[in-house]
This record gives C-alpha cells, sequence and structure tokens, in this order.
C-alpha cells in the first residue's frame, strides 16, 4: 500500500482545502498557459460580486482582471510574481484594487494560480490620510512675548473616523528656513535686476555711442550725394554705401531695442508687445493673436517692463524649442489685476525635465513676476503646448507689506524656541 | 526782428528764396550730429539752435521760436512724443520733425497723433530730412514770421 494515498484521507484533504479556501477572503483561481479557467475558488464573489459559475462561463482569465496582467513569457523566468498592484472591475461596476500573487503550478491539468487579495479599502484610506496629512501642514507668522517675528510649521494628524480634522497638535519653528527662503528670493531678485541694468548699459552704449556716430555718418553721407549729385557713377556708389548704412543701422537699433527697451515708456506697453509680436511672427514664420484689452493708466514702469519681458521670453521661447504654428498673447484686467496669458499649441515641454535641466528662462520670469508682486504658473505637457499665465496687481503693495496680510498674527504666542 | 530785417535787406537780392528758408531747431543728445545736419540742411534751413536736454527744449522754443525742430524722441529729460506735444500746444506755429533711430509703425503713428508733421528715421536721413523740411512750413507766410528772433547759433542745456 505503500505509496497509495487511502479514499478517505484524499477526501478529508480535499475537504480541508475547501473549507480554508472558503474561510478567506481571498479569490484563488487557476489556469492553463492560454489563461483557460480550470478552478475558481467558490467564494470569488466576495471580491468580485460574481458567482462561481458566472466566471467560469467567462472562460478566460482576461475578461475578469483585465489583459494587462504579465503573461507567461515574465512569468517562466521568475516563476513566481509576487503583489502586483492591479485594478480590476467588479460585477457592480466598481473598480476593486488588487494584490495578486501569480505563480506556475501543476494542479489538475492548470499551470498558473492567481491568488487576489482585495486592498481597495486600505488604499483608499491610506489616500483620505495622506490628504488629511497635508491639509494639516499650515504656516503662520507669530509674534512673541518680546515682538520678535516667527514663522511658526503647524502639523497634525486627522482623525481617520470621518471627523473634520482637528487643530494642528505639534508646531515647529521652521523661521530659519523661511529666512533662508526669502534670502534665496532676494539674491533671485538681484540677479533680475544686475541683469537688466546690464542689459540696459549694453543698449545705451549700442544706441548712444554706435548708433548715433552712424547717424552722423549716414548724414555726412547724405551730404555727400548731394555733392556728387551730377555723376551718376558716383552717385550710384554713395547710394550703395548708405544703404548699407541704413541696414546697419536698423539693424543695430533692433538689438538696442531688444536689450532694453528704451522706448516702452514713450510708446507704451501694448505698441511694444504689438512690436515684438508683429517682428516674431514676420521672423519665424508663426501666427501670433494678440489681444489687448485697455491697459489702464498708471501701470508703474516696473510692472511695464515686467510683462514685457514675460512676453518677449515666452515669445522666444516659443519660436525658439516649441514647434509652434501659432500663439497667442492676451493681456486683460481682472479685479485690480493684470492678467497676462501666452499659450502656443506647440510641442509642449516635459515639465519635471525642464526642472532638472534649470529652465534658466523660466526663472527669471518667474522671478521677474514675483518683483512686481506677480505670479507665473506654466503648464504643459508633451504634445499639448504650452501656457504661461501672470497675474500682476495693478497697484503694487511692496513684499513685506503683504507677507504681513497674508500671515495670521497671535500676538499671544509667546513659548516657542 | 530788427536782426531779421536787416539780414532780409542785405541778402534778399542774393537770395531769391530767403523767404523759404527754414530756421531750425535741433534737439538730439549726440553734439556731433550739429555740423553734419548744418551743412546737410545748407541748402533749405539753418540751424539756429541746439538743445541737448529734452527738459530745456520749451524754453528754447519759446526763445528761438524756430519754424521747425528737429526732434530725436529719445533725449534725457523727457518723453519726445510729450515734448512734441507741448510744443504744439505752445507754440502750433512751429513744426516738429521727428527724427529718430526707432523706425517704428507705431512710434510713426504715435509721433503724428502728438503733432508732428513728419517723421525721418536716422539712418534713412539721405532720403527723409531735407525733402522733410522743404514740405513743412510752407503755409506760413514769411511775413509772419516775427518777434524775438535770434540770428545766432544757440546751445541750450539743462544745467542739471
Amino acid at each position: 500500500m505503500h505509496g497509495v494515498i487511502p479514499a478517505q484521507a484524499l477526501r478529508e484533504s480535499e475537504e480541508l482545502h475547501r473549507v480554508t479556501l472558503l474561510s478567506m477572503s481571498d479569490a484563488v483561481f487557476i489556469t492553463t498557459d492560454e489563461g483557460a479557467f480550470t478552478f475558481v475558488c467558490p467564494n470569488v464573489d466576495v471580491i468580485f460580486g460574481y458567482r462561481e459559475d458566472e466566471v467560469r462561463a467567462m472562460g478566460c482569465i482576461s475578461r475578469l482582471l483585465g489583459g494587462d496582467l504579465p503573461g507567461v513569457g515574465p512569468l517562466a523566468s521568475r516563476g513566481e510574481i509576487r503583489n502586483l498592484e492591479h485594478e480590476a472591475k467588479a460585477k457592480d461596476g466598481t473598480h476593486r484594487v488588487l494584490l495578486v500573487h501569480i505563480k506556475r503550478v501543476s494542479i489538475k491539468h492548470g499551470t498558473i494560480m492567481y491568488v487576489c487579495r482585495d486592498i481597495t479599502e486600505r488604499k483608499r484610506s491610506d489616500d483620505v490620510h495622506r490628504r488629511n496629512e497635508e491639509q494639516l501642514r499650515t504656516e503662520f507668522r507669530a509674534l512673541r512675548l518680546d515682538h520678535v517675528e516667527r514663522w511658526v510649521l503647524g502639523k497634525g494628524k486627522a482623525s481617520n473616523n470621518g471627523r473634520s480634522p482637528r487643530m494642528p497638535r505639534g508646531f515647529l519653528d521652521v523661521t530659519a528656513r523661511h529666512r533662508m527662503e526669502q534670502e534665496l528670493r532676494d539674491l533671485g531678485g538681484r540677479l533680475v535686476d544686475a541683469h537688466e541694468r546690464e542689459r540696459r548699459r549694453l543698449a545705451g552704449e549700442l544706441h548712444d555711442g554706435v548708433g548715433q556716430r552712424l547717424a552722423v555718418l549716414a548724414a555726412e553721407l547724405a551730404l555727400l550725394r548731394e555733392q556728387v549729385a551730377s555723376s551718376p557713377l558716383l552717385l550710384e556708389q554713395v547710394d550703395r554705401v548708405l544703404a548699407h548704412a541704413e541696414d546697419v543701422g536698423s539693424e543695430l537699433h533692433r538689438l538696442s531695442h531688444d536689450l532694453h527697451p528704451a522706448w516702452l515708456e514713450q510708446v507704451g506697453l501694448s505698441a511694444s508687445i504689438r512690436r515684438v509680436c508683429e517682428e516674431l511672427s514676420r521672423t519665424h514664420r508663426i501666427v501670433i493673436h494678440l489681444e489687448i484689452a485697455e491697459v489702464p493708466g498708471g501701470l508703474t514702469n516696473d510692472v511695464a517692463l515686467c510683462l514685457y519681458r514675460i512676453v518677449q521670453e515666452a515669445l522666444h521661447n516659443v519660436v525658439k524649442h516649441s514647434s509652434a504654428t501659432t500663439a497667442s498673447v492676451r493681456l486683460e484686467v481682472d479685479h485690480g489685476d493684470i492678467l497676462l496669458n501666452v499659450v502656443d499649441d506647440g510641442r509642449g515641454l516635459d515639465l519635471l525635465a525642464e526642472h532638472a535641466t534649470n529652465g534658466v528662462g523660466l526663472i527669471s520670469m518667474r522671478e521677474r513676476a514675483r518683483q512686481v508682486d506677480g505670479s507665473l504658473t506654466l503648464t504643459s505637457s508633451p504634445g499639448l503646448g504650452t501656457q504661461v499665465h501672470v497675474r500682476v496687481p495693478l497697484v503694487g503693495s511692496t513684499i513685506g507689506e503683504r507677507r504681513r496680510m497674508s500671515g495670521v498674527c497671535l500676538s499671544s504666542f509667546g513659548v516657542l524656541e | 526782428m530788427p536782426t531779421r530785417q536787416i539780414r532780409s535787406r542785405a541778402m534778399g537780392f542774393l537770395m531769391s528764396e530767403e523767404q523759404e528758408r527754414r530756421r531750425v531747431l535741433l534737439a538730439d543728445d549726440y553734439a556731433g550730429m550739429h555740423p553734419a545736419l548744418t551743412r546737410l540742411l545748407m541748402p533749405v534751413a539753418d540751424v539756429v539752435g541746439h538743445v541737448y536736454d529734452g527738459s530745456a527744449l520749451l524754453d528754447a522754443v519759446m526763445q528761438v521760436r524756430p519754424d521747425i525742430v528737429v526732434l530725436d524722441v529719445k533725449m534725457p529729460g523727457a518723453n519726445g512724443l510729450d515734448a512734441c506735444r507741448q510744443i504744439k500746444s505752445s507754440a502750433p506755429d512751429v513744426d516738429v520733425i521727428v527724427f529718430t533711430a526707432a523706425d517704428d509703425a507705431n512710434l510713426r503713428v504715435r509721433a503724428f497723433e502728438a503733432g508732428a508733421s513728419a517723421f525721418v528715421v536716422k539712418f534713412g536721413v539721405a532720403r527723409g530730412l531735407v525733402a522733410a523740411v522743404q514740405r513743412t512750413h510752407r503755409r506760413r507766410p514769411s511775413a509772419e514770421i516775427d518777434t524775438g528772433v535770434v540770428e545766432r547759433h544757440e546751445e541750450f542745456r539743462c544745467t542739471e
């Protein structure tokens, strides 16, 4: 009788397996290499809502779990795949998040075993918990009793029973970090300033130094032209030289104006922006739609220069990198703020990669907006163009003022440090 | 006034077109421009003054009473277009020719809106300036040219 299991023992063993399987909430399937069911556990309805026979009727496991599970190939090389997070749809249409184990077996013609555990609830409560954690991180400015200003981070844990989040119960003095961030911002501001000053100086040199001399040269040539008017040959030569001088002159002026729009103040923001759009659309074969609402007077030079520079930088990015065929620039006023949008239909950019490679243009645009108390948002994704949104208050408040307004002042807060 | 009359009498027979000669005040912050323009405009106009600073321009105009101001819009001390408007409101009979390095359609429109009679790009001076001076200021008979005329070249600088 050696090697033969008595019928009674076999029945008992099968009964044990059945009971074990039924008492678990996990669902177990066994299939052939092609995915056809050879075994479906009777408690499959716990997770999926389908009865055992309904699942069997599907015939193939991909009908139940979806076709994107790893196939026989990866399984053959590894023998077993554990803790695979996978989403499937239950009978009532709800999405279930499953933790799936897949294993090579050889049971009753079946070769692959799937064990699915439902972790939907766990995931959901994790998410809620994480969200609550985020909501309960808040930073505020506090005045100590001795009138020293500190920045405080309040952190709290959410109660997991659905009640409203409680007030933070842990406080952290983050003044040093705030100070560092402020210094970083100041440094950024100074860099933009220095950059602008240098450009202004160069533009001045070009316009007043080289440009004026060239203008005199043109005037002298014009005089020479009058004097040789009787000789067609000489006249032709002088005209040629004059044409060159004129070419160099307009190129020089364009360069100088790019460096610093000296007459932004003369012709105003709208005209200056229009000029940039016209020039770029002419030189780069791109259609630029321009929509400028009536810009109110009293715009400070700082704000005008900021907006002008952002348009310039954003459009340069568009023509250089985006391969866009159309772009639009919109300037409007909304609740005492100026809104600027520069949008293109180009290839877009991978913001994460862009961040990693450190787009200087982007940083300087953002810094410029910040300098006049505004904000800049850039949205983009590959294939979907790029959108630059800027909001700048018409009536500028200093950065210090704004910070005072946003902070919650708790004057009785005297226990820090 | 007397100076002008004497000159007119003395030179009238030599220059039959004396009445058509314009008196030009040059407003440009670059000194080097003056001699070149003086010679260039010689056949049609006299450059009777040179202002280097925008803030001194209006005073100079009221004092010299030129026929034409050749005005560089980019000058220290003033917005050139505002200066143009001021001239046109204080001395409407003085014509302004905007003379600028910026070849720009917007600026051109704004210049005319501010009352300029002509717009000449500096580097295209050969084609533009003499003709612009000739075209400008035809309508006023020379008989009306009057008082306060200074027949010598003056320079106006802002002391600050």
